[in-house]
């Protein structure tokens, strides 16, 4: 039950969390406000000194190709990452592993490592690789994918593995002892239930690697890159306004996606599990 | 100590009426219990007292004085939580002090008085153990050492022997009477387990859907509901209904479903063809060979009987397809099952209720 | 794997098996291998490369020597340049993960006590905030700290200065976009944090004479204490390794070590230097985290009697 007196204490609380909450929204605000602009200036002004949607027209096209690069990065990435996630998570949670600990903290390694240095490690193992074997990674989606898989399966196990904590084993026997085999208790039994899991694993690594600048910016430059770098790039060198109408729409598109997850998921789906 | 008043209480959460009219006079030094079904208002009532929730209507007096709008902190009563809510970063010792460490009262004072209390609570030299190597019971005293500590003027407690297993509950029933007893301190205790409320209360409270239903002492509640809910709810019973057929002086003739006739007391009037409920405990039945036909008996099968080491509980099957619960002596033989047997009872121990669940008996 | 046709036999037969110790879910463990396998080529191959490069002198234009030596470490540790970089990271995020912690416990406590879908709605709106790729973030940073952005017209329009304030392409600047990275995860973290404190204690202390402070210091501080200092630990841990932040914030004027290992491997080429600011980098954020967790078991231990864990 709940106390109702509104103590000083809980007010200066309340107003701390109203000054958290605009302080965290107000740049994707101003950012969409801005877009409408019409202003012609290179350098941004706010608030919008009259309506145009100049500056979605004027999107150039390479922004289009590098969403759909990062888009498809994404998707690949979020796909073996969470299958990798899978069968980490299973082992740890449900195999009788020595040293469990020991593993777990090995999965969670990657988070501990800034992006920067990753891309960094990255780019130098693929020249090596390069010069070792032949193989040639550089420069190209699918070292991107490798390097981004790498950062991205710790999420998915968490997200994974916090599900399949709570899943109760005796489910499982009950089945088996009804007569399933193995895999068909996996897939009618286990899998329906940790499926929220498994999705929120694939979001959080589509998530983790579409928003990704550092190890992109190593690994992936010039004419083909993500969304994100030729954003960066450009902010950094050559402004114009349909950066703000891109951003915009990489705002609202998030946005949908993130409330339709939770929709599906539920909202403790959406808090990372994997800090535990 | 203090007296506690509450006066005209309301409580309303949404559009949902928690607590309605609840008028109620602690006197110093009584250990009331406030007894009812989840939902029925009981615990609001408490928090209310305690400052914690603020009601819509009415006035809450300690010891004379109007505390309906001041701070919980500043009320000087102690509160024994349902689930203790011991500091888990503090010692025991620490945990009991707080409130005095709250009032400036210097170390030493502080350290005698945690001593007496964990002597009081039999709990002598535990002070410096963390409160998570404390087992459950040790746990509520030690929450109920630290209510004390202050020597508040009323003691609040909120179904603190909830999370007990039965025999330790038992005893830690019988550690409050006596603590409190010795401290003469004026206690509100609220819990759904009328067994609990039966040992502890001076007075018991039974409440319903935000309402007090009766306020007596446990036998008077017991023997003298004053209504249906109250008959029911205190102690096991059994429910008969039926219609008044004829009364005469201060008895009435109820037919009951399928047809037995019986009389029954009624001190209020009641018309004939009013529809009532007669209650008789199980312990108030007696199985008798007395051959059906006698008046103030009914007859029904033996459809159960279970054996409960002091008492025997037999289920009797009526033609009017009720089952009644008889308790009898372990001594006596059983009945086997399936066998026809009669069933009276002291007269003045069959209650009679009307359609509106009020008592027609004069309680 | 096929199910025998006697089920009683393969309760039986389960149970047996049961019985055996790591007998049972064996078939799981198989599945952890090809993960760790995976997962161990894509950790220490590449991890050991870089550490070996960081161990040679650079020759110009990517080239490293063939000798095994220190001195990129030995640069990093005596060059006033490469200090005051590390210096600068440092503090940066030991004041992000402060501020963070300041301003965020109090908006967790905020949001754990009024509970229910209005708060989890707002957790929703601050979790999505950190969930949109971050260069979005730092557009609008830019514009609302800009010379001629948002607050400079605020500023310069009640006169309360003669010249814009300088809040990007400095310190300052990167600091706010630090504390706009961490604080979302921050917040989540804390409120379930908070979540764990019941609100019955800050009831009891209530009831016991505690003021709101005293109920703060003495009641939630301390049970917070542990989830406090690991949510923090987390904020540095972000911040000591952001790059995007330090550049679009700071101007490139701000050298943090992630600016500056970009700088050298992609601008500069200098492998082996790069990789040894890398490794500094990550190894001295690991031994300030196993300082802080050292400190939070040996404080646990001392602090309240005998535990019984």
């Amino acid at each position: 039950m709940r106390t109702e007196r509104d103590w000083t204490g809980r007010a200066v609380s309340k107003t701390i969390l109203c000054a958290v909450v605009v302080f965290l929204l107000a740049p994707f605000i101003v950012v969409v406000g801005a877009s409408f602009d019409s202003a012609t200036e290179y350098h941004v002004t706010f608030p919008p000194r009259g309506f145009s949607l100049a500056g979605y027209e004027t999107i150039p096209f390479k922004y289009a190709l590098a969403g759909g690069i990062s888009l498809i990065v994404a998707v690949a990435v979020a796909i073996v990452s969470t299958l990798i996630g899978l069968c980490a998570a299973l082992g740890l949670v449900r195999g009788n592993v020595i040293g469990r600990e020991v593993f777990q903290s090995f999965f969670r390694l990657p988070v501990q490592i800034p992006f920067v240095v990753t891309g960094a490690v990255f780019l130098q193992f693929y020249y090596q690789l390069d010069a070792a074997t032949g193989v040639n990674l550089l420069n190209g989606f699918l070292g991107l994918i490798v390097a981004h898989i790498f950062v991205a399966v710790p999420y998915s196990i968490g997200a994974i593995a916090s599900v399949l904590t709570r899943f109760n084993p005796a489910l499982e026997e009950a089945a088996q002892s009804l007569g399933a085999t193995g895999w068909a208790t996996f897939w009618q039994v286990t899998f329906p239930f940790i499926r929220p899991g498994v999705m929120a694993g694939m979001f959080y690594a589509f998530i983790v690697s579409f928003g990704d600048i550092p190890v992109a910016l190593f690994l992936v430059s010039g004419e083909r890159t993500t969304l994100p770098v030729e954003i960066f790039q450009d902010m950094q060198f050559d402004f114009r306004p349909s950066i703000l109408a891109v951003s915009t729409l990489i705002a609202v598109l998030s946005l949908i996606a993130i409330v339709g997850v939770q929709r599906l998921l539920g909202f403790d789906m959406i808090v990372p599990a994997q800090k535990r | 100590m203090a007296s506690v008043s509450l006066q005209n209480l309301y409580k309303f959460y949404g559009g949902a009426v928690v607590v309605e009219d609840v008028n109620l006079m602690v006197e110093q030094g009584e250990f009331v219990v406030l007894l009812g079904p989840s939902g029925c208002g009981k615990t609001t009532t408490l928090r209310m007292v305690a400052g914690f929730v603020q009601p819509n209507g009415g006035r809450i007096l300690i010891g004379g004085e109007d505390v309906t709008y001041v701070a919980p902190r500043l009320r000087y009563v102690g509160m024994v939580f349902q689930n203790y809510a011991l500091f888990p970063n503090m010692t025991v010792a620490e945990n009991i002090a707080f409130g005095l460490r709250q009032r400036r009262v210097p170390r030493a004072d502080a350290a005698k008085r945690v001593a007496e209390l964990l002597d009081l609570i039999q709990l002598p030299g535990r002070g410096d153990n963390a409160v998570g190597a404390l087992s459950g019971g040790q746990q509520q005293r030690v929450a109920l050492a630290r209510a004390l500590a202050v020597s508040p003027r009323v003691l609040l407690m909120d179904e603190p022997l909830g999370a007990l297993d039965v025999r330790l509950r038992e005893d830690m029933q019988l550690e409050l009477t006596r603590i409190q007893r010795r401290l003469g301190i004026t206690t509100i205790l609220v819990t759904h387990d009328q067994h609990e409320a039966m040992t502890l209360a001076d007075r018991i409270v039974v409440m319903s859907d935000g309402r007090i239903q009766q306020i007596g002492t446990p036998d008077h509640v017991y023997y003298n509901p004053c209504n249906r809910f109250v008959a029911e709810f205190v102690g096991r019973n059994n429910v008969l209904s039926g219609r008044v057929e004829a009364t005469r002086g201060d008895e009435a003739l109820i037919a009951l479903r399928g047809g037995t006739r019986i009389r029954v007391p009624a001190k209020k009037a009641v018309a004939a063809g009013e529809q009532v409920d007669v209650t008789i405990r199980p312990q108030h039945m007696l199985i008798s060979d007395t051959p059906a036909g006698d008046p103030d008996t009914i007859t029904g099968l033996v459809e159960e009987h279970r054996f409960l080491g002091n008492v025997v509980h037999y289920s009797i099957r009526l033609p009017s397809d009720d089952v009644v619960l008889v308790e009898s002596p372990a001594e006596t033989a059983p009945p086997a099952l399936g066998t026809g047997v009669s069933l009276t009872w002291r007269k003045d121990h069959a209650l009679l209720f009307d359609a509106r669940g009020q008592a027609l008996h004069g309680g | 794997m096929a199910a025998n046709a006697n089920p009683v036999r393969d309760d039986q037969a389960a149970a047996a098996t049961n019985r055996q110790p790591g007998r049972t879910g064996t078939r799981w463990e198989w599945f952890l291998w090809p993960a760790v396998l995976i997962s161990f080529m894509l950790l220490v191959f590449p991890q050991a490369n870089f550490i070996w490069l960081s161990l040679h002198a650079d020759l110009g234009l990517g080239q490293v020597s063939d000798a095994l030596t220190g001195e990129n470490y030995l640069r990093l540790l005596t060059d006033p340049f490469y200090l005051n970089a590390f210096w600068l990271t440092l503090y940066l995020s030991v004041a992000t993960a402060a501020f963070g912690l300041l301003v965020g416990f109090p908006a967790a406590y905020a949001l754990a006590r009024i509970g229910g879908w209005t708060a989890s709605l707002l957790l929703s709106l601050i979790l999505t905030t950190s969930l949109i790729t971050v260069v979005v973030k730092l557009i609008g940073l830019n514009i609302i700290l800009g010379a001629s952005g948002l607050i400079n017209q605020i500023v310069l329009g009640l006169s309360l200065s003669n010249s814009p304030i300088q809040m990007i392409n400095n310190e300052f600047g990167v600091f706010i976009g630090l504390v706009q990275y961490t604080l979302p995860l921050m917040i989540v973290l804390l409120f379930g944090v908070v979540q764990t404190i019941p609100v019955s204690l800050e009831e009891a202390a209530t009831i016991l004479g505690a003021t709101r402070a005293a109920t703060y210091w003495q009641v939630i501080l301390p049970n917070a204490r542990a989830g406090l200092l690991s949510s923090g630990l987390i904020a540095f841990n972000m911040s000591m390794g952001a790059f995007t932040s330090a550049v679009l914030l700071g101007g490139g004027r701000v050298r943090t070590v992630p600016v500056l290992i970009q700088q050298t491997i992609i601008q500069e080429t200098k492998y082996g230097e790069g990789a040894a600011l890398s490794t500094t980098l990550v190894g001295l954020a690991f031994l300030i985290n196993v300082a802080v967790i050292a400190y939070l078991f040996a404080g646990g231990r001392q602090r309240v009697g005998q535990r019984a864990d």
